[in-house]
């Protein structure tokens, strides 16, 4: 035990000091930086998109409702952005006391119609900003409304007369114009929903971005829909003919209960599918160096001198432990590069971060983990041990790293249903039960699998450490050629007699 | 008496239908330096594995220290014929290391390795990585990660390969003073010189076969004695002379004559014989078979016979 507690130290050290160790570890922070700045960044310079409407339909009722539609989406943009602002920057407890009526509009879900009418009545973002004054933290900075995505202009009048057969040149014109113009709307006349009406035409030079196209058309859809109510329901308010349904999204807690499903419920939920994504993502960094380092060892037969100190069964688990520790140490790492991150950006996530913390190291993910790891590197340090050199490992790597990564493959169906077929009979192939089983424990399977996983799980281990064993201890010692598959089966029994004394 | 601190019986080793090692026996007695001599393939790495505990015979038994390989394990010392050090672990946590491997505890592992690396003047190289060493002093601190744990069995491959005469030397007067200690010394060896000088016991191999295990002074005796003599005149004639088996004439790489004696025989009897024929000698010397010539002799024999 000394002994393999000496190899996993020696290991683990020999890990966490390379540079690519370090690099590693700052990748997917860097990454995950990378992946919420680019979108805010690009989102912060793209320039607001403007565009015109010529509308031929007789009493200007398509412009208007794309008018409408603007100040809407631009009103929802600068409510949704409040709502965060609020969040971060407002005392929760004195403001709700004081102000419910304004802590509800903050409160709602992301683009609820009332909340939007009870933010205008109140005097848009300027006046909410008074109203909660009172309440806001201390230094904290002013709310700055984002840009609107699109602005409506009038269209000048060499569009608006062109005739139908002069209308793209003049369309052209527009938009190559001094006017900065993204786009043309022409609402054709006769613009209807009855079959045979026209189309209307929307005339752009930028065919990538299709944002404004589909804004576009979700306004004229709505539009129109609105027009067909009217007539069938003359003098009756749109909002009556349109109602929009109000649903509160609430999850069964243990005790039957419900409650609204809040941050730290989405978290539970995906966190062990992050979790799982990025266990595979650390065994598979550490598997270079976990192939390298047996391969660089038998080539200096260094091997020799280890194995005449230790046996290889030490000498695989302390190797195992090496990296199963390096391992933990990244995940640990970023996990606490996560939870600084958020306490600087979010101050309040600090809390929720360590209630997440605590309840995966009290549930059954722990093990779970750790026998994903231990049968996921067992896998490389038995390729390494057959391997002569990093060509010989590459070859074995490339098809064992495809059945490795095929969890990940399958990750959007599993998201999309977590206990449905595929997942379930994914679940009972050994050496991906980990994966799934930590993957769907949020999503309550039958208690009859995880039992069933969990057994499967713990056999499939002890199997692997059994047979990889036997397999790096008569393999670590050759130079030969990797063997293969079939000759690695015939090879057990000549395995057992060639064996250490 | 003493019992031997390593002993073979009969050991055999096959890797499918090849055997490596045949019916393998010799003793090895305390404090001696034994040379294990054989041409390449000849199964000395073999054997040098199942002494290790790194291999099991076929048939046969290993003892060291009258225990089973792997129960002696941690009073064994193994010197690879690679350096087998980690390229990137500094130099005296790679000597450590192994010595706590062999169950020194790590205060005294790493007391012991400052120690050993002033006796061999690398004191400057304890915190260097052992990529930064040259090829010579990595060497010395593979040889002294073999010492670090002060084992009473040493097993040493090749352990003069890559160093210059000099350190040859070091390495020579360290190995003769662990056997003055009472320290059990085997070395495979492909230099013959070396075995010469430090050998009390050799060992030679041929196709997994021994095919001598003796002393230096019995090697040589397998061989005649031989003599060589410079002159312009022609010595065919000492072909008469008692105890002479052939007279060769110079030739290519080969300056003077060369006369191959009996065991025992006069070597003073060809110069008396060159004097009665009033031939000027302008170069006499006269010597045993060199372990050289015994090697070659059988191990050549040996490798030119059918399987």
């Amino acid at each position: 035990m000394t002994r393999t507690f000496l190899v996993a130290r020696s290991e683990f050290i020999k890990y966490v000091t390379r540079r690519g160790f370090i690099i590693s570890l700052l990748m997917l922070p860097l990454w995950i930086v990378v992946g919420a700045v680019v979108p805010q960044w690009i989102a912060s310079t793209t320039p607001t998109r403007i565009f015109t409407v010529v509308d031929r339909s007789g009493n200007n009722f398509y412009a208007e409702a794309l008018a409408h539609a603007v100040r809407d989406d631009t009103d929802r943009r600068t409510l949704a952005a409040f709502a965060a602002y609020a969040r971060a920057n407002v005392k929760p407890g004195p403001a709700h006391a004081a102000k419910p009526d304004l802590a509800a509009i903050i409160d709602a879900p992301e683009g609820d119609a009332h909340a939007l009418a009870a933010f205008r009545a109140a005097g848009g973002a300027e006046g909410l900003a008074a109203q909660l004054a009172p309440f806001r933290k201390d230094s904290t900075p002013q709310f700055v409304a984002p840009k609107p995505r699109f602005e409506m202009v009038p269209p000048d009048r060499a569009l608006t007369a062109a005739t139908p057969a002069g209308f793209p040149l003049a369309a052209a014109a527009a938009l190559n114009g001094n006017r900065p113009l993204y786009a043309i709307v022409m609402i054709p006349a006769r613009f209807s929903a009855a079959r045979g009406a026209p189309d209307a035409e929307y005339w752009s030079e930028n065919a990538s971005d299709p944002e404004l196209q589909h804004f576009v058309h979700g306004a004229l859809t709505e539009a129109m829909r609105n027009q067909v109510l009217q007539k069938l329901a003359p003098g009756v308010p749109t909002a009556w003919l349109m109602p929009e349904a109000r649903l509160r999204p609430l999850n069964l807690g243990a005790g039957g209960s419900g409650h609204e499903i809040s941050i730290m419920d989405q978290l539970r939920s995906y966190a062990p599918a992050v979790l799982a994504f990025l266990l595979l993502l650390t065994i598979f960094m550490n598997a270079g160096a976990l192939l390298s380092g047996v391969i660089e060892e038998k080539s200096s037969r260094i091997v020799e001198v280890i194995l005449s100190c230790v046996t290889p069964t030490e000498f695989m688990a302390g190797k195992l432990l090496g990296a199963a520790a390096a391992s933990l140490l990244t995940l640990f790492l970023w996990g606490a590069m996560l939870v600084v991150g958020a306490a600087l950006i979010v101050p309040n996530s600090v809390a929720t971060l360590g209630a997440l913390a605590m309840a995966f190291v009290t549930s059954s993910l722990l093990p779970m983990l750790l026998l994903c790891f231990v049968c996921g590197l067992l896998i490389f340090l038995a390729i390494g041990s057959m391997a002569t050199s990093i060509q010989d490992a590459q070859a074995l790597v490339g098809p064992t790293m495809i059945v490795v990564m095929a969890p990940l493959i399958m990750m959007p169906a599993l998201l999309h249903d977590p206990n449905g077929p595929v997942a379930t009979a994914m679940t009972w192939v050994p050496v991906y039960t980990p994966f799934f089983m930590m993957f769907r424990l949020p999503w309550n399977p039958p208690a009859v699998e995880v039992w069933g996983a969990s057994l499967l799980m713990v056999l499939t281990t002890l199997f692997m450490v059994f047979q990889m064993g036997r397999i790096f201890a008569s393999h670590v010692l050759t130079t030969e050629r990797p063997p293969r598959l079939g000759s690695l089966l015939r090879r057990r029994k000549h395995a057992k007699r060639t064996g250490r004394a | 008496m003493t019992a031997p601190a390593i002993e073979l019986l009969h050991v055999t080793k096959r890797f499918g239908g090849f055997t490596a090692v045949g019916g393998l026996d010799f003793a090895h007695m305390p404090g001696r330096i034994l040379g294990f001599l054989g041409p390449n393939g000849a199964g000395k790495t073999t054997t040098l594995r199942m002494l290790l505990g790194l291999m099991r015979p076929d048939a046969g038994e290993l003892r060291i220290l009258g225990q089973s390989p792997g129960r002696a394990r941690h009073r064994i010392g193994y010197l690879p014929e690679e350096r087998g050090l980690y390229k990137r672990m500094r130099t005296n946590a790679q000597i450590a290391y192994l010595a706590m491997l062999k169950g020194l505890p790590r205060r005294d592992a790493y007391q012991r390795a400052k120690e050993l690396l002033g006796y061999f003047d690398l004191s400057d190289f304890a915190r260097v990585r052992i990529e930064g060493l040259s090829k010579g002093m990595a060497q010395k601190v593979a040889f002294i990660a073999t010492l670090a744990h002060n084992p009473d069995v040493l097993i040493l491959d090749e352990p003069f390969s890559g160093l210059d005469p000099i350190n040859q030397q070091v390495f020579e007067n360290v190995i003769r003073g662990l056997a003055r200690e009472g320290k059990t010394i085997l070395f495979s060896t492909h230099t013959m010189a070396q075995a010469e000088r430090l050998c009390d016991q050799l060992v030679i191999l041929s196709r997994g076969r021994k095919v001598f295990d003796g002393t230096l002074d019995q090697a040589r005796g397998l061989l005649p004695r031989r003599a060589r003599i410079g002159a312009d005149a022609d010595l065919t004639f000492l072909g008469g002379v008692a105890g002479v088996l052939r007279v060769a004439p110079p030739g290519p790489g080969q300056p003077q004559w060369e006369i191959q004696l009996e065991r025992g025989a006069d070597g003073g009897a060809l110069l008396g014989a060159c004097f009665e024929q009033g031939i000027a000698l302008n170069h006499f010397d006269l010597a045993e078979a060199s372990l050289q010539d015994v090697f070659v002799s059988l191990a050549g024999e040996e490798a030119q016979a059918p399987a």
